[in-house]
Formats: C-alpha cells, structure tokens, sequence
C-alpha cells in the first residue's frame, strides 16, 4: 500500500453557522491520482482548501506525513504540498518564467534571491508541461490553455510530495483535457500524490486511480472509479440517469437524463 | 495583443532593470544637488562648491545651503520616497492599479492632527506642534483602521474602513476651518494643506525621519508576501505567505512613512498613484521590484516637482500639493481610459 501523505480525520467545515463539510474521512496518498467528484456546491473545493490549510476546520483533524498541519508548520507545508485553485489567474502581467518562479518562494529564505538552481527547477517545470517557448512571453497574451500550463507549471516548480488541483481540466477543449489529465498521471507515476477536483466523470473513470464522490456535505462513496460510478450512487447524488460503460476499454459515463430521487 | 517570444526581447528585458535602478538612483541624486542649487537667494553652484571644498563663504550663503536648502532637499526624497514606495506597497496588496497611499485613511487623518493644532493656536506656542499633531493623527487612524480592519479581515473591509476613517477625518477638518476663529487662521489651515516643502528646517527632518525610515523598512520587507499575492490569497497562502502578518506590516508601514510625510508636508496628491504605474512596465510587473523602483521615483518626481514651483513663480510660490495635482489629475484620467479599454 502507497505512503499516506496526508490524513483527514472526521473533519467539518462551516461558514458561520451553514455546514460545508461534515465528518470527512479521507486519505490522499504516495503515487496515486485521486478524483473528488460531485454535484456543485457538494464541499469539493472546501475539502481541498482545508486539507492545505487554507480554512479553518470547525472539527475533525488533519494530518500531514503523520503530523498536525501546525506541527508541520506553514513553510514546510508550503515546500511540501502545491495547490492549484480553481481558475488560478495572474493579477499583474508578468512574464511567464517570473511567475513559475514564484514556486520556489518557499524553498528561498526570505534574504536570498533566485539561485541557479531555482531557474533550473522552474524551466524543468515548464518543459513538464510543454511550456518552455512560452518562458518569456506575458502571461496576459497567453490562451486559456497556455495558461492552465502554465499554472501547473507554477504548482511543479514548488516540487511538491503532495499536488491538489480544483478543476484544473474546466473550460479546457478536448485536446488540453487529455494533454493535462495525462500530465497528471505521468505525476501520479512518478511517484506524487495528486488529487484533482473534476466534473468529465469519463475522463475521472479513465485516468484516476481513486474516486471520492462527495454529495451534501458527507463522502458517499470512496473507492475505484468502476465502483464509485454506478447509477446507485450517480442517481441519488446528481439527480441524472448516467449510460456508464466499463468494458470496452476507455470508460464512458454519459449523462442521460434527469432522474426522480426518492 | 502582440505575444513575440524572440531573443532580442529577453535580452532588452534583462538589461532593462539594472539599467533602470541607475537611471533612477542618478536621477535621485541629480534632482538632490540640483535641489540645492535653486531657489529665490543667488546661491548656487560657486557657493556650493566653496561649501564642500571649505573654502571660506559668507555665513548667509552658507545658512541658505545647510539650514534652508538642504533640510527642503532631503524631505523631498523622504517624503517622495515614502508616497512613491507606499503606492506600490498598497497596488500591490490589493493587487489593483488604483491604490494611492491616501487609501487607508492615514493621510486624512495626519491632516486633521495637524490643522486642530493650527485650529487651537497650539502651532505657534512650539514649532514642532504642527508635525506632532499630524503624527498623532496619523496614529491615531492606525488605531482605528487595526480595529475596524486589522487581522483577517477582507481587502474589502480595509478599503471601506479606509473611506470611512478619510470621510471623517475630512469632515471635522472641514468642520475646524469653518470654525476658524479669524479669516487669516482659516487661509492658514488652507495653505498647509495644500502641502509644500518650503520652509522646513531640520527639527522637521529629525521629527519625521525616524517614523518613514521605519515605515519603508516596513514596505520594504513586504516584497515576497506581494509577488506571491500575484496569484491570489489562496495560492499565496499555500506557498507558507501569512497573510495577517503582511496585512499588519502593511498597514504599520503606510501609517508611519505617508503618516509622517503629511504632517511635515501636508498632503501631496498623485505621486503615489503615478509613479508605482508608471515604472511598473519597466520591472516586468513585479510587486518585489517595484518597490525598490517607485521609492526611487517618488523622490525624483517630487524633487522635481519642487524645483519647479521654485522656478515657475517668483511671487507667491505655487505649493508643491496643487502642482502634483495639477499635473497628476490628467495622468489620473489617462490611466482610467487606459485601464477601461483593457477591460474591453
């Protein structure tokens, strides 16, 4: 069984007084691509922003490589785990290879400026998502596509044990949802936890290892897709029929029509 | 749009920044000694140059170099500096190209401290009444704005409570000149607030100094948190930024250099809007960088700015506040058509 990297244990989330989350109990590990699908609004980007520490969690723990998120400490957090959210933008027109760059501010004490190092590591970035000839062009003259490379690219350079990414294949056309779930899994192999946030559920059946179907703030299901993507659990999440075919080499899971839930 | 990757762009784009920083710490340094060389007294470069070679001058010219010229240069590049660096420091936090150093409410309040004292007949009982009082002012809206705003408060919430603390601050300075005892107290208060650098002895630099050296130290260590805030809270956040504690030494900073600045000058309008927007192009947009750059260029823009009004009127001097705004004002409608057709 693939190493553990991070742990959440029984964890709630509220804003105010609305729960988003409730009792979760989820593993992200070592190697392995992980799928969290789910209706809108079902706690998906809540789960992935507290699991980085980014909300505060109104009960439950999580833990990082065995230890609380402030054992661990922000920096060292930080070096360890990438967190792409959801339609990431640049707000100033940088240029491409600045703002990869940026992944390595954890790595760089706050009195040092950029080393040699730090270059290579973000051109090897950028040459792992087929960005290099972009390095010098502003990021506000670049498609969307360009741009969610990029961005990956920027969440690589931080060299992370641990990749969460909110819908990093929305609004892509066909041909960069391939290109980008297939960077992932190249991740997931070569030995990185990656957990993504996705709505094509044939392409979450086809690429991840593990999918998490989250619906009213609870996890329903947890397993592999095949099992995760059955109309039991489909139907009473999204309220649609789905046609799901595992056996005939690539998954497809094609909504078909609204369904009545009891 | 026009996306060219070529090499000569690279290449003019890494010559660009170190030759900008010596352009700029020329022109600081320029503007500085041309600074000293003008004014209403026929003192100028024979007088200098006898200054620094100890040749003996008349006291008077030497008085006019040491006591008036030289305490007026160095707030220029403190006071420039301070609005310059504020600017960017503030555009960079709320990541909008509309920020100024006023925003937080600290220049308002800076003036009001100063004109009660002006108000209450406190400015002529000591010299450094006025500044004190501005100081105070300046401190006090800290107060408020760490209350109304501090923490992990929004962007928002600190931008409203800004307005809020301004509106104030404006209303009861309003409030002191309509309750001015005598039509001479009255233009009094006016004529500080326009901001003017004339007349300011060294007291005023030992007084100020100490507030917007720190302030900048303050600004300055805010390059990391600003780059990463390029890409949103959230990611800034998960690349180990604490946020709260930027916020804090942002707020600090702005409130001690701009603070400190309005109480010795008054207030100065537009420098620190122009020049973050300026010289932003010229340092591939980044916050970190731009720091350094607009520092600079607020004390060139400034020391220029009051050199001018030293040569454009013999008579009644142009204050420095009203020829900033005068030339700032149409720079502040040109960066809006610009920044709307971008959006289009």
């Amino acid at each position: 069984m693939a190493m553990t990297l991070l742990e959440v244990s029984g964890l709630s989330v509220s804003f105010g007084t609305a729960p988003i989350i409730q009792d979760v109990w989820v593993n992200f590990r070592a190697g392995e691509l992980l799928g969290l699908i789910g209706p809108n609004g079902a706690g998906k980007t809540t789960l992935l922003r507290a699991s980085c520490g980014l909300l505060r969690a109104a009960g439950g723990s999580i833990r990082f490589l065995g230890k609380s998120l402030q054992e661990t400490g922000s920096l060292e957090l930080a070096r360890n785990l990438a967190y792409l959210p959801q339609r990431g933008d640049a707000h100033w027109s940088l240029s491409v290879e600045d703002l990869v760059l940026l992944g390595r501010l954890p790595h760089r004490p706050f009195w040092t400026g950029l080393s040699t190092n730090d270059r290579r590591i973000a051109m090897a970035a950028l040459s792992a998502c087929d960005a290099v000839h972009l390095a010098r062009r502003s990021i506000e003259t670049l498609s969307g596509g360009e741009r969610s490379r990029v961005m990956l690219a920027r969440a690589l350079a931080v060299e992370p044990r641990l990749l969460l990414a909110d819908e990093p294949v929305t609004g892509l056309d066909p041909l960069h949802q391939l290109e980008v779930m297939e960077k992932f899994r190249a991740l997931a192999d070569s030995g990185i936890g990656v957990v993504i946030v996705i709505h094509d559920l044939s392409l979450a059946a086809r690429y991840c290892d593990r999918l998490v179907l989250i619906h009213n703030q609870h996890i329903v299901a947890d397993n592999q897709p095949v099992k995760v993507l059955c109309n039991e659990y489909l139907n009473k999440c999204f309220g649609v029929r789905f046609k799901t075919d595992f056996n005939h080499g690539i998954p497809v899971v094609l909504p078909l029509e609204k369904c009545v839930v009891e | 749009m026009s996306g060219n990757s070529s090499d000569p762009q690279r290449a003019a784009k890494n010559y660009r920044q170190p030759f900008l920083f010596i352009i700029l710490i020329t022109g600081v340094a320029g503007a500085f000694i041309v600074s000293l060389l003008v004014g209403p007294a026929r003192v100028g470069w024979t007088e200098m140059v006898a200054l620094l070679s100890a040749t003996d001058i008349s006291l008077g010219a030497k008085q006019i170099l040491i006591e008036i010229r030289m305490p007026r240069a160095l707030l220029g590049i403190f006071v420039g500096g301070s609005l310059g660096l504020a600017g960017a420091a503030l555009q960079g936090y709320l990541r909008n190209p509309l920020a100024e150093p006023g925003l937080i409410g600290v220049s308002a309040a800076a003036s009001l401290g100063a004109v009660i004292t002006l108000h209450t007949g406190l400015a002529g009982s000591f010299a450094m009444a006025l500044p004190l009082g501005g100081i105070c002012g300046a401190l006090l809206a800290v107060f408020v704005i760490q209350i109304l705003a501090g923490g992990a408060g929004s962007t928002l919430r600190l931008i409203l409570a800004g307005i809020a603390i301004s509106g104030f601050a404006s209303a009861l300075t309003s409030l002191a000149l309509n309750l001015a005892p005598d039509p001479f107290a009255a233009m009094e208060m006016m004529f500080w607030m326009m901001g003017s650098l004339s007349d300011r002895s060294f007291e005023h630099v030992y007084l100020a100094g100490p507030f917007i050296i720190a302030g900048v130290a303050l600004l300055l260590l805010l390059g990391r948190p600003l780059d990463a805030l390029t890409l949103g809270e959230d990611t800034a956040q998960s690349l180990g930024i604490d946020l709260k504690r930027a916020r804090t030494a942002l707020i600090l900073g702005v409130a001690m250099s701009v603070g400190a600045s309005t109480a010795v000058a008054g207030s100065i309008s537009f420098v620190g809007l122009v020049v973050p927007h300026l010289l932003r192009r010229f340092v591939g947009s980044r916050p970190s960088t731009l720091l350094y750059a607009s520092a600079m260029g607020g004390a060139v823009l400034t020391l220029v700015a009051d050199i001018s009004v030293r040569l454009i009127s013999p008579g009644p001097e142009l204050k420095l506040g009203v020829l900033t705004a005068l030339v700032g004002a149409p720079f502040f409608l040109v960066l809006i058509l610009k920044v709307r057709s971008e959006w289009q």
